[in-house]
């Protein structure tokens, strides 16, 4: 018997056993094992958070074997972790489109149970996180979505309707749930097997938002001072000092630290930017080459 | 969701039909357990008709006592008596008697797919009838499912369908979310031990 409803209740199986192909039980993260995702080359993504300081970890295959997988390193401020399998592995995840996604669209969860079951829930994309947060890089919207988590779903792909990998989910404030899109993926593994890590961009500096006198009618201009140097970090080999209060970036105002924050995207390592600073009452400009914490 | 004409002439639109037939099916099936619980008033459950003479299967903690009332959606009522208890899967089994009655189709739990459209009936929160929709989200090897669908409590003995209305579990408890349902891989068992200690 075809009706519409069973023939859609077969896809879903369908996609979620299609995706299922490329997802793994990682057994030491969570409480009970979370998931990761095989992308490409041997590589498996997996949700930054859930396996914070681990060197090695041991993965449950799609074909119910156990292999294990050594951490190369991570995003961590987009969640995101990449693994190399020591089995070769075949089969890239099949990525959909970024550029069809669209809010409302039906999209399930995957992951994998240590034991070795597939899990999934279903939801819709509920709306779409701008890139301008400093989180992410350029053009990397995050999906907010409208989905029950599960325990152990983070690592563990989005896919749509037709089981194409949207991205990979991990787990916001309250419960919510966010995608890490296929772009940013895709990115970092680019540069991890161009430069053989993934570089953690940084300036080195710690700052607190001030108010200067003399704001408009708007109220108060802000500008952010800064109160700790790190020792041999980019910003003091460029000259600056605690106490310089940090007004102006490449040209233009800044008001908080995630202005600084959103150039310091994943590819910015080696790239200059102009700090305008106020030191002594007097205006500056100080040249800073953004570093790679290693 | 597909719009056609059926052979009968008339405009059906398919899509918004399945769900809604599913319903149909199941609310023949589909009976409010209730028991009194003394001086705290009435526990009360789903259950479902399993067999054509009387048999109705639900949840052990739905009918801790030796007897029950059973009550269709079209407003019949039964005096049930409790004819047989699985306390480790959390069943019991229920008879009535005085009608012929309709027994739904059943699947084996164990040839669910993750994925699948999954429909669960009962009485949640006293609401009589209501139908929430969702998917199965692990299957094991049948004895429990999983399903990411909303369930409450009086959903407790009610069943769990697939796309087809045939039923795959009968719906237990909720857990970190997710609906748990006894699933028939372990209920058929428990039907044919209560059908052979009373024959």
């Amino acid at each position: 018997m075809a009706t519409p409803l069973t023939e859609l209740s077969k896809a879903l199986a369908d996609a979620v056993e299609s995706a299922g192909r490329n997802v793994v039980a990682v057994h030491e993260g969570g409480r009970s094992g979370v998931s990761g995702t095989l992308w490409r080359d041997n590589i498996v993504v997996a949700a930054a958070h859930t396996i914070a300081g681990l060197k090695n970890v041991t993965l449950t295959l799609p074909d119910g074997s156990t292999g294990s997988a050594e951490f190369l390193g991570a995003r961590a401020r987009s969640d995101l972790a990449l693994l190399r399998l020591a089995k070769p592995f075949d089969g890239a995840v099949p990525s959909a489109a970024a550029s069809a996604l669209r809010v409302g669209e039906m999209v399930l969860a995957v992951g994998r149970r240590p034991a070795g079951g597939l899990l999934a829930s279903h939801g819709i994309i509920s709306g779409v996180v701008s890139s301008d947060q400093p989180q992410l890089g350029r053009g990397e919207n995050w999906l907010r979505l409208d989905l029950q988590p599960f325990s152990g779903f983070s690592g563990g792909p989005l896919v749509n309707a037709e089981g194409r990998v949207i991205g990979i989910n991990t787990s916001g404030a309250r419960g919510s749930v966010f995608t890490i899109p296929a772009a940013a993926i895709d990115r970092a593994i680019a540069t991890l097997l161009a430069k053989g890590h993934i570089p953690s961009p940084y300036i080195g500096i710690g700052m607190q938002p001030v108010r200067l006198p003399g704001g408009g009618e708007s109220g108060a201009r802000r500008a952010l001072l800064v109160v700790m140097v790190e020792p041999e970090g980019p910003a003091e080999q460029a000259g600056l000092l605690v106490g310089d209060i940090v007004t102006g970036l490449d040209g233009s105002g800044l008001n908080s630290t995630s202005d600084l924050e959103r150039v310091l995207d994943p590819d910015s390592v080696g790239r200059s930017v102009r700090l305008g600073i106020v030191r002594g009452g007097k205006p500056k400009e100080i040249a800073v080459t953004i570093g790679d914490r290693k | 969701m597909a719009a056609g004409v059926n052979p009968a002439g008339e405009l059906s639109i398919s899509g918004s039909t399945g769900f809604a037939q599913i319903a149909e099916l199941l609310r023949a099936v589909t009976v409010h357990v209730s028991v009194s619980t003394g001086r705290y008033g009435r526990g009360f459950g789903s259950g479902v008709v399993w067999s054509a003479n009387g048999l109705v299967i639900t949840n052990a903690h739905v009918a801790p006592g030796a007897s029950a009332l059973v009550e269709f959606q079209n407003g019949r009522r039964f005096p049930a008596s409790v004819i047989g208890r699985d306390a480790n899967h959390d069943l019991a089994g229920l008879q009535i008697r005085g009608a012929v009655f309709s027994p739904p189709l059943v699947r084996d739990s164990a040839t669910l797919r993750v994925g699948e459209l999954v429909i669960a009936m009962g009485n949640p929160l006293g609401e009589i009838g209501a139908v929430s929709a969702g998917m199965v989200h692990s299957a094991g090897n049948g004895d429990y499912l999983e399903a990411d669908i909303r369930l409450a409590p009086g959903n407790s003995g009610g069943p769990l369908a697939d796309s087809e209305g045939r039923i795959v579990g009968i719906n237990t408890c909720i857990a970190n979310g997710m609906g748990v349902a006894i699933g028939t891989r372990r209920i058929i068992p428990f039907v044919a031990q209560l059908m052979s200690s009373r024959n």
